[in-house]
C-alpha cells in the first residue's frame, strides 16, 4: 500500500474495501462459496442451505454493515476533532462521549426498564449526548468562553467522573457487568439486524454534515480573527462541528461500545498516506476507519467463531505497534 | 490484606478467653468422627448451630429439617434462592458464595460448617479452626451422595434416605407417564446474559434426568457440566422434542431473547417450555429436585 503513488491510494483503499466485503461474508465455518453469494445477489434464495442463508442475512451481513458504518463514523469524527482542536492527541473518547454512553447503559440496567436493543441504543446515545452537552456547559461556565483546548481538558475530567460512577455500579452489580461486558470491550456482537437502517441513516447524515463543515473548518484553521473576517463565526463552527462529532460518535458507541483506536489513530494514518488537505484527510479517515474495523472483525471472527474476542481489543493490540512502526519510519525518512 | 486480617483475628481468637470458649465447649461434648473429602472431622452429636457455604448445602439442611444459622448467597443474586422456604427463618448472610465472610462466621460460633472442596477447599484449614467442617468433594451431579454425607454429620441418615426414596417414587411416576408419551428427548437450555448453556449429565439437573431415566438429545449427552454457545449459528444443538428453557436474568438482558426474535429460532421443532431458574438451575438438592419433578410431571403430561 505504501508503495503506491498518491493518486492511486484512494482507488486502492476503495478496492480493498470492496475485496474485504465478500471475504468477510464467506469466512468462518459455513459451506458458502462465492457462487452462492452471486446466486443470492440475483435473487436465487433456494441455492443455499437454510442455515447458511440465516447466518449470512442475520449474522454476517448486519455485522459487516455495522463494522463499515461504525468504522467510517469513528474515523470521520476523529478527523473532525483533530482538525477542530489542532491537537493530534484529540479523540472523541476525550470528550467524555464513551464514558457518557457507558453511564447511560448502566443507568438503563439498574432502572426498571427492559434491556432490549432499542432501549440500550437510546440509553447509550442519550448518555453520550448528555455527557458532551455537559462538557460544553461546564467549559462555558468555568472559562467564560468555548476554546477547543478547554473542551478536551474538561472532557477528560468529566470522563474520569463518569468512568468512576460506571465502575461503581458495575462493581456493585455483577448482573450489569455481565450484560455489557462485551460492549465495554468494543465489540460488534450486540449488533441487531433491525438497528442497521437507523445506524445507516444517522451515520450518513453525519458524514454529509462533516463534508459541509470542511470549508468553515478550513477558515477556522486560518485563525479566529481571519475566520471572522472571512464571514465565519468561530463559535458557531465549533458548535456545529461539535454536534457532528457527537452524532457520529454517539451512534457508533451505542452500537459497538468504545473503539478508541479508530478515532485516535485513523486520522493520522489518513494524513500520512493521503496528505493534509482536509477533504482528502476526511474521506481517507472514513474509508480507512471502515476498512480497519471490518478487517479487525474479520480477524477475530476467523480465530474465534464463538464470537468472544472483541475487535476493539484486536485493533488496539495489532494497530498500536503497527502505528508506532509507521511513525518511526516517517521520522527516519525525515 | 484480607488474609492478614483473618490471621490476626484468628490469633486473637486463639488467645481470647470468650471466643475460644466455643471450641472448648464443643470438645467436652461427645463427638463422632465424620470422614469427608478433606479428611475426618469430629462433629458433636446433634449439632445445633449449622452454617452452610453454598445454596446446595442450604437446600439439603433445610430438607433434613434443620434451620441453619448462616449461609452464603449465590454470587450475582445476593439473596437466598426464591424457591427455598427461608422467609420465616433467621439466617445470617455470609455474603456471596465466592467470598464467605469468615469473621462474621466466627462471631456466630457455629458447631458445624458444611461446604464443598470444589468451592471452598482452600479455606478448609481456616474453617475447621472455627468449627468442625465437613466437605463434599464436588457439587451438582453428586448431590445425592452429598446429601447422605451431610445427613451423617447431622445424624439424620434416615431422613436423607426417606427424601431420596421420595424422589425415586416421583421419578417412577414420571417415567411411567414419559413412556406413555413415547419417550420424548429433553433439551435443557439456560440463557445467561452473554451465552447459552446446554446442561449435560455432569450437572445437577442432568443427573436428575438420568436418575429418572429420561432421555436427552445426543448433543447434550456428552461428559461434563455444560456446553456454552455464543452464536445462534449453533441453534440446532438446542433441539429436542421438549425444550426446557430457563432464563438467568430475564430483565437485564438474556441472550435467548435476542435469539428468539431472530430467524434462527424458527428452526427449532421441539416444544418450548419455560422453567423457573431458581430451582431448576440455582437450586441443588432434594427441595429443588422435588419442585423440578413436580414441574416435569406437568410438562410431560401437557406434551
Amino acid at each position: 500500500m505504501t508503495t503506491l503513488t498518491s493518486e492511486w491510494r484512494f482507488p486502492g483503499l476503495l478496492l480493498a474495501i470492496l475485496l474485504v466485503i465478500p471475504i468477510t461474508l464467506l469466512s468462518g465455518d459455513t459451506t458458502l462459496e462465492l457462487i452462492d453469494l452471486w446466486q443470492l445477489l440475483i435473487g436465487n434464495i433456494n441455492s443455499t442451505s437454510p442455515i447458511d442463508y440465516l447466518v449470512l442475512t442475520e449474522l454476517r451481513l448486519p455485522r459487516l454493515l455495522a463494522a463499515l458504518l461504525v468504522g467510517a463514523a469513528l474515523g470521520t469524527a476523529g478527523c473532525l476533532l483533530q482538525r477542530l482542536t489542532a491537537n493530534p492527541l484529540a479523540s472523541p473518547g476525550l470528550l467524555s462521549l464513551n464514558q457518557g454512553a457507558s453511564l447511560g447503559l448502566v443507568c438503563l440496567l439498574i432502572s426498571p426498564l427492559p434491556f432490549t436493543p432499542l432501549y440500550s441504543f437510546s440509553a447509550a446515545f442519550a448518555g453520550a449526548s448528555i455527557a458532551m452537552i455537559l462538557v460544553f456547559g461546564v467549559v462555558r461556565l468555568a472559562t467564560g468562553g468555548l476554546a477547543a483546548d478547554s473542551l478536551l481538558l474538561f472532557g477528560a475530567l468529566l470522563s474520569a467522573l463518569f468512568g468512576a460512577l460506571t465502575t461503581l455500579v458495575l462493581i456493585l452489580d455483577q448482573h450489569a457487568l455481565d450484560a455489557i461486558r462485551f460492549w465495554l470491550a468494543g465489540s460488534l456482537s450486540m449488533v441487531e439486524p433491525e438497528q442497521i437502517p437507523l445506524l445507516a441513516g444517522l451515520v450518513f447524515s453525519g458524514l454529509v454534515l462533516a463534508v459541509i463543515q470542511c470549508r468553515p473548518l478550513l477558515l477556522l484553521e486560518t485563525g479566529k480573527d481571519t475566520a471572522r473576517g472571512l464571514g465565519a463565526d468561530p463559535r458557531l463552527v465549533l458548535l456545529s462541528v461539535g454536534a457532528t462529532i457527537l452524532l457520529l460518535t454517539a451512534v457508533s458507541v451505542a452500537v459497538s461500545g468504545p473503539i478508541l483506536f479508530i478515532g485516535l489513530v485513523v486520522p493520522h494514518l489518513s494524513r500520512l498516506w493521503l496528505g493534509n488537505q482536509i477533504h482528502r484527510q476526511l474521506a481517507g479517515s472514513a474509508l480507512l476507519g471502515a476498512l480497519l474495523l471490518t478487517l479487525a472483525d474479520l480477524l477475530v471472527y476467523h480465530f474465534d467463531t464463538d464470537d468472544r474476542l472483541p475487535p476493539g481489543v484486536a485493533l488496539a493490540v495489532i494497530g498500536v505497534p503497527w502505528f508506532l512502526w509507521l511513525v518511526r519510519k516517517r521520522y527516519i525518512n525525515q | 490484606m484480607v488474609r492478614e486480617i483473618l490471621l490476626a483475628v484468628m490469633l486473637l481468637a486463639a488467645f481470647h478467653p470468650i471466643l475460644s470458649k466455643a471450641e472448648s465447649g464443643s470438645e467436652t461434648r461427645a463427638c463422632q468422627a465424620i470422614e469427608h473429602a478433606l479428611g475426618s472431622s469430629c462433629v458433636s452429636q446433634n449439632p445445633l448451630r449449622v452454617a452452610v457455604l453454598d445454596t446446595g448445602e442450604l437446600d439439603m439442611v433445610l430438607a433434613l429439617g434443620i434451620n441453619p444459622i448462616a449461609s452464603t448467597t449465590p454470587y450475582q443474586v445476593g439473596q437466598f434462592p426464591q424457591y427455598l422456604p427461608t422467609e420465616h427463618i433467621q439466617i445470617q448472610s455470609l455474603g456471596v458464595v465466592q467470598e464467605p465472610d469468615l469473621e462474621q462466621l466466627m462471631r456466630l460460633k457455629p458447631d458445624l460448617i458444611l461446604g464443598s472442596q470444589f468451592r471452598h477447599g482452600r479455606l478448609y484449614t481456616l474453617l475447621s479452626s472455627i468449627a468442625p467442617t465437613v466437605f463434599s468433594e464436588s457439587v451438582g451431579a453428586s448431590w445425592a451422595d452429598n446429601l447422605r454425607l451431610f445427613a451423617r454429620a447431622l445424624d439424620k441418615d434416615t431422613e436423607a434416605e426417606n427424601l431420596l426414596n421420595e424422589i425415586d417414587r416421583q421419578c417412577q411416576t414420571i417415567r411411567h407417564l414419559y413412556d406413555s408419551k413415547g419417550q420424548p428427548s429433553l433439551s435443557i437450555v439456560r440463557s445467561m446474559q452473554t451465552h447459552i448453556r446446554l446442561y449435560l449429565p455432569g450437572s445437577f439437573i442432568g443427573e436428575l434426568m438420568n436418575r429418572c431415566g429420561l432421555l436427552r438429545p445426543t448433543a447434550q449427552s456428552g461428559k461434563g457440566f455444560a456446553r456454552r454457545l455464543r452464536s445462534p449459528q449453533q441453534i440446532d444443538l438446542l433441539e429436542g422434542d421438549i425444550i426446557l428453557l430457563s432464563e438467568y436474568s430475564p430483565k437485564q438482558g438474556s441472550l435467548v431473547q435476542r435469539w428468539r426474535h431472530s430467524g434462527f429460532w424458527q428452526r427449532l421443532r421441539g416444544q418450548v417450555y419455560e422453567i423457573d431458574d431458581s430451582y431448576w438451575m440455582l437450586g441443588i438438592g432434594p427441595l429443588a429436585a422435588k419442585q423440578v419433578l413436580d414441574d416435569l410431571e406437568q410438562i410431560i403430561n401437557d406434551y
